[in-house]
């Protein structure tokens, strides 16, 4: 029996183009029809291994994930909830009872909890896209953001800014000084002693998100880290 | 022969007014991604006919009542600028013409979009005529295909459409403004090129069974053609981001 594979790595591919027939496993967005393998959207393909292929999607809304780390903007005050942008097609709830026991809360008490214009950063409590995403702040480390340098890059890629385990986000916050609040939605907060800590670092975490696709996420990490401090010392 | 209209379409040698063959179309250059503030965009030249295609989404609905609870709400809206037409200057507002192109295109890109995939948002579809001269309809649809695939919509196929006219009583693909507006017949018909599957097909004009048949034939052969230039444009967009990348810092 034939098994051709069509593609081949570094390849680009649109929506509705053949990538496979046989049994492969694909990963990423496709669709299947018996044992032919079509792409879903426009992305780039990396073959793993000789029967396994992965599809790397060019572009990607977020949509939210139960358990997700999330920056959101509080953009209004409900009576009971703060509306919350979480930079997805889906606004997202952060109810009260989530923060205090009283569930008829003065709007003066809310507001003095969370302002709009506030950035937070907050866990995706569920989500089936019938409803309206569920934030919470109850686990330590949530809750407003105070201080920091907001980054904003390709939800579709922001994966790499974690690594494996946390191990990106592990490098960069040791060797840059700063702590990393890496929101699964593409939003980057960098939080350092000087504002140049912070612009160095983001600069790091911009240009690490601009490649379609890094093989080695640490490895990169650590090249950009040289060629970033080669540019602020001079 | 002259067509019904008593004007010269064809020359004696069989050519059309342009110089192309009954089964030729005009020359078309697609361009993906050409604006930065869109999700989406692409940039269509067929023939003297100039378009852009802007697409938004998927994003929350605006008004909200709109939504769908099952799937994506897709809209469309096909307008022509002002100075897009030979004549006189054209209204900027909205024709009845114009609200109904956009509903047909709106639904030849349905079907090849996984509108489930994302209940409760839009996609939009903003299609701008610059410059206008025969067949605007279907090169909108080939351009807002690609537009929707740089956007990262997911999709079964990409759409690409072509028209088939009759000028002096002979089967013609991709009709100019001046072969649409003294031919005997228009015909867009629109494809999901890979799955061969037709999501527009429009007619004025007589057309014998026969005719049909053959214009089904011609437009497939034509919209794989133009299927060929989406894909180069999508291809050629991405492999400069992907060649700027190796290597060489900034």
């Amino acid at each position: 029996m034939r098994m051709p594979l069509y593609v081949s790595s570094g390849q680009l591919v649109v929506p509705g183009e053949l990538i496979a027939e046989g049994s492969y496993e694909v990963h990423g967005p496709f669709v299947a029809s018996g044992k032919r393998y079509y792409a879903k959207v426009l992305s780039v393909v990396v073959v793993e291994k000789a029967k396994q292929v992965r599809l790397i999607p060019l572009k990607r809304a977020y949509i939210p994930n139960e358990g997700d780390l999330v920056v959101g903007k509080v953009i209004d005050i409900g009576p009971t909830f703060w509306l919350v942008d979480i930079n997805s097609p889906y606004t997202a709830l952060l109810l009260i009872s989530e923060i205090s026991p009283r569930l008829s809360p003065q709007q003066k008490e809310m507001s003095e909890i969370f302002r709009v214009g506030d950035l937070i950063a907050a866990k995706v409590l569920s989500f089936d896209f019938t409803h309206d995403p569920l934030l919470t702040v109850k686990e330590p480390k949530l809750g407003r953001i105070a201080r920091g340098l907001l980054v904003e890059v390709a939800p579709a890629r922001v994966s790499r800014v974690i690594g494996k385990k946390g191990q990106v986000a592990d490098y960069l916050s040791e060797t840059l000084g700063v702590e990393l609040i890496v929101g699964r939605n593409g939003r980057v907060v960098v939080i350092g002693k000087s504002p140049d800590d912070e612009t160095l670092a983001a600069y790091v975490v911009t240009r690490l998100c601009e490649k379609p696709y890094v093989e080695d996420p640490l490895e990169e990490a650590k090249k950009l880290v040289e060629i970033a401090k080669k540019r602020w010392a001079a | 022969m002259t067509g019904a209209s008593g004007i010269k379409l064809l020359t004696e040698d069989g050519r059309r007014l342009d110089g192309r063959a009954l089964n030729e179309i005009r020359r078309c250059r697609i361009e993906a991604g050409v604006l930065k503030n869109a999700d989406g965009s692409a940039y269509i030249e067929l023939g003297r006919n100039k378009i852009i295609v802007a697409v938004y989404g998927p994003r929350e609905v605006h008004p909200r009542h709109e939504a769908l609870p099952d799937r994506m709400l897709l809209r469309c809206r096909y307008s022509m600028l002002p100075f897009s037409v030979a004549d006189e200057r054209k209204s900027p507002a909205p024709t009845r013409r114009e609200v109904e192109i956009s509903k047909v295109i709106r639904e030849a890109l349905e079907p090849a979009i996984f509108l489930e995939e994302f209940p409760r948002t839009s996609v939009d579809v903003y299609i701008e005529v610059i410059e206008a001269d025969g067949s605007t309809r279907v090169a909108s649809i080939t351009a807002a295909a690609v537009a929707l695939a740089d956007a990262g919509i997911p999709m079964k196929d990409l759409v690409a459409g072509v028209s088939i006219g009759k000028i002096e009583g002979k089967l013609a693909v991709d009709l100019s403004g001046i072969e649409d507006q003294y031919g005997e017949g228009d015909m867009p018909i629109a494809m999901m090129p890979r799955l061969g599957e037709i999501t527009l097909m429009q007619a004025d004009g007589r057309f014998t069974r026969e005719e049909i048949v053959q214009a089904l034939k011609m437009a497939r052969e034509a919209i794989l053609k133009l299927y060929e230039e989406q894909k180069r444009a999508l291809k050629e967009r991405y492999s400069m981001v992907l060649a700027t990348e190796l290597g060489e810092e900034r």
